[in-house]
């Protein structure tokens, strides 16, 4: 291909930008799933053949964004299926209580009292009053 | 898949393909990928005529992905259609 190519002196260069580009490619490779290292190779290798410094700059940022969204699916689709589902279970109940001890922690104290007499007035009508 | 299916004979670059489609990189190996699982692309490596340059992945429909471009891009199997200016 006889057109510019700017990603190659990008990757090799050492400056700010290429050292953040190398970093990206090693970690979007590293962290792709195993049946996908092929395509992250496929993906990092187009990047000595781009055409401008900010499109491959942007070409990256894509690939490394898509790598961690593949090990994301990959990872969550394996959880459930591979591995025991009442540890997926446990984890997310347990993210679930944090995130509403940390919503009730943010809250004006007001607000906690408001809360806690709408906790407190569901409570009394289901079996949790007092007989 | 119009992109590919423009020049099916031929391989193309996945940097090519980003241009041609507007697609960026993140959105286009995705549908590279999952076309390819399903059989619809090939891809091979080609090495780089330039001294220090990485291979590159070529990319093509097979004749199952022709003929599913084909099928679905017939105006009346086309299930999305953009809305009209009187409508938009």
């Amino acid at each position: 291909m006889a057109t510019v190519v700017t990603g190659t002196s990008l990757m090799a260069s050492d400056s700010k930008s290429s050292t953040m580009l190398r970093v990206a490619v090693r970690f979007a490779t590293w962290i792709l799933p195993p049946q996908r290292k092929d395509w992250a190779e496929a993906m990092f290798n187009e990047v000595a053949y781009v055409r401008s410094r900010r499109a491959a700059l942007y070409w990256v940022l894509g690939s490394t964004l898509f790598a961690i969204r593949a090990r994301a699916s990959y990872e969550l689709v394996s959880a459930l299926t591979f591995r025991r589902p009442h540890k997926v279970l446990l984890g997310l109940s347990a993210a679930a209580v944090i995130a509403v001890i940390g919503i009730y922690a943010i809250q004006k104290p007001y607000q906690r009292e408001r809360i806690l007499l709408v906790v407190l007035h569901g409570c009394g009508k289901s079996s949790c009053a007092p007989h | 898949m119009a992109a590919l299916i423009s020049q099916q004979a031929h391989w193309q670059h996945g940097y090519d393909l980003s241009e041609e489609t507007g697609l960026p990189s993140g959105t286009l190996y995705p549908i590279l990928m999952r076309l390819s699982d399903r059989g619809m692309v090939e891809s091979k490596w080609e090495p780089s005529p330039h001294q220090g340059r990485p291979p590159r992945k070529l990319y093509r429909l097979t004749s199952e992905g022709v003929d599913y471009a084909i099928e679905h891009s017939l105006p009346g199997n086309v299930k999305w259609r953009p809305l009209s200016p009187e409508r938009a």
